[in-house]
């Protein structure tokens, strides 16, 4: 392979792993209208258990399964905050980040554990051995695709249900999903443990594909699902839920893309991107007001007067 | 049906702002009974509502609801014995929501939310059923996002959902002040038709002088946080616009110096 194709290809299996965690933050961001900084905690968390999960022996599907109950914890722990101590929502996602800090480091007992090398007997789903000639970079791509089309399958189903669609009107409209009868302060939580949930099965899955768990792999993690999303939004037409979370995917995808490609010719070195992420997600959330200024701008300049003034 | 028993509400208490705005104030609702509460800015409408549906809690005395002491249980779980339509069109529905999914979650009010698709076929002739009679040609829009309705077809819709599964109490809070008159006409013939279909038991507060007395059985004028007039049946039917200002002055002792309420 080329490599400039090799470099395309990791950059899709990696973009469908992190969609998983970029569809967690839509959940949030999104249906429920939380910006939840929880995520660069609790994508941490998916990792750190997951690697101690496989350190102690475990099948690395049951260390996934963990890292969600982790992840769904790290959630409840933000929406007790906001719901029930009625702390603002973005607060309470930071309180709980920084908690998750020390958690995580209390978890692994270090800032890095490596699952390669040293470790190589540990079982892990990236050393997949499929019937044909696979490459590394195949079976990351297989494994992304499998978890990540799962994944928006039964979200598409769950936000379909009563107690899904009362989510989805919580972040729309919460007066009025109380005058309907439903507890927002239980839909909120449900979306928070929901979204974390997700976001930590992503950094369950990053970490084994890496090789290696570490305290820092979730820092910018929720700037990084916006990033997602917006470019998400902007490519994919929104004709409906399931072209949103395919949008959600593929945004996740060319984010990676363009990272591997920058990273491959240009001199940016990898620990620019986080300024250049913040740069391009400011940009985008930008963009609609910019575009509606430049709008008004445009009709003022054509409402010429008629008649001079008095 | 509904019962207020010596209801007092201050905001602010113990501090320069504090503002009394209920005072002691009974109210008690015959089954199909349909009251317009009219008064003027201040006379604590609003905080009247707001304690039957429990948004607020009151200081001091008890709200009843059917058999049930409501007064301090929670919005989400009185909600099953009200039908609740707000000032503000948007308030009542999820703008990002379709018609036909605004409608399937109002039929759950009142009942657990659980994994069960929120659409369900078998409800769909219903709903349509249900917006053809609101002759707003919304049956044909069921997948449409609520946000792209106008402001009245969104009330007429909350209205809709308000009345499914037959409430006890249909509390209106001045639902056609943000609408344009003949906008406002058409929300009424609505109401008035939901209502009587049903025999819902109503309070309809308004700041409409003339629609307090057109529409109802009874009429509730508020002012400092008392009932200061309660007309009913015979007497009410033959009420006009200008009696009821020389009793609203009679009643409350003072002159009426509120603009809007004059104007409409």
């Amino acid at each position: 392979m080329s490599s400039f194709a090799s470099s395309l290809v990791s950059g899709v299996s990696q973009g469908l792993l992190w969609a998983i965690m970029a569809l967690g933050v839509y959940i949030t961001f999104r249906l429920l209208d939380i910006a939840d900084m929880t995520v660069d905690g609790s994508f941490t968390t998916g990792g750190a258990v997951t690697a101690i999960c496989m350190m102690a022996g475990y099948h690395p599907l049951f260390a996934i399964l963990v890292a969600t109950l982790a992840g769904m914890l790290a959630g409840l722990i933000t929406g007790i905050l906001t719901t029930r101590m009625k702390i603002p929502a973005l607060l309470s996602g930071i309180l709980t980040q920084i908690g998750l800090y020390t958690i995580n480091l209390r978890i692994m007992g270090k800032a890095n554990i490596p699952l390669t090398g040293i470790n190589s007997q540990i079982q892990n789903l990236f050393n997949w051995q499929l019937p044909f000639n696979a490459s590394r970079s195949a079976v990351a791509l297989m494994i992304g695709l499998i978890f990540t089309s799962v994944i928006i399958v039964l979200m598409y189903l769950f936000f379909g249900t009563e107690i899904g669609a009362a989510i989805r009107a919580t972040g729309n409209n919460p007066a009025m999903v109380r005058a309907l009868g439903a507890n927002t302060k239980n839909t909120t939580l449900f979306g928070l443990m929901m979204g974390n949930a997700l976001v930590a099965i992503s950094g369950g899955l990053v970490a084994q594909q890496q090789g290696y768990s570490d305290i820092g792999m979730g820092t910018g993690a929720i700037v990084i699902g916006l990033a997602s999303i917006i470019i998400g939004e902007v490519l994919f037409p929104k004709i409906n839920f399931w072209f949103r979370l395919i949008g959600v995917a593929f945004g996740s995808i060319i984010y990676r893309i363009v990272i591997t490609l920058i990273l491959r010719y240009s001199p940016l070195k990898s620990y620019d991107l986080k300024l250049f992420t913040a740069i391009v997600v400011a940009l985008a959330l930008w963009l609609p007001y910019l575009l509606q200024q430049i709008r008004e701008h445009k009709a003022r300049r054509s409402n010429i007067p008629s008649r001079g003034g008095v | 049906m509904l019962e207020v028993v010596d209801v007092s509400k201050t905001f602010n208490p113990g501090t320069v702002n504090e503002n009394p705005v209920l005072k002691g104030l009974s109210l008690k609702l015959s089954p199909g009974d349909f009251v317009t509460i009219i008064g003027g800015n201040g006379a604590g409408k609003s905080t009247l509502m707001n304690i039957i549906s429990g948004v607020l809690f009151p200081d001091h005395g008890r709200v009843y609801l059917g058999t049930h002491d409501v007064t301090y249980m929670p919005e989400y779980r009185r909600a099953k014995f009200l039908g609740r339509v707000f000032q503000d069109p948007m308030q009542g529905t999820a703008g990002d929501m379709e018609v036909v999914e605004n409608l399937a979650m109002a039929s759950q009010r009142g009942s657990f939310r659980g994994l069960n698709w929120n659409l369900k076929s078998r409800q769909f002739a219903y709903f349509q059923e249900l917006l053809a009679s609101l002759d707003l040609g919304l049956e044909n829009r069921l997948h449409a996002k609520v946000k792209l309705l106008s402001g009245g077809q969104r009330q007429a819709l909350t209205l809709l959902m308000a009345s499914m599964n037959q409430p006890d109490l249909l509390l209106l809070d001045e639902h056609t002040a943000a609408l344009d008159p003949k906008t406002a006409q058409k929300v009424m013939q609505v109401t008035q038709r939901v209502v009587s279909a049903d025999h819902l038991t109503t309070l309809m507060i308004t700041h409409n002088m003339q629609q307090a007395i057109q529409y109802g059985n009874r009429l509730i004028m508020m002012d400092s946080g008392k009932i200061v007039l309660d007309i009913a049946g015979e007497d009410k039917k033959e009420l006009t616009v200008e009696q009821l200002l020389a009793k609203f002055v009679t009643a409350s002792g003072n002159a009426l110096a509120n603009d809007r309420m004059l104007l409409s």
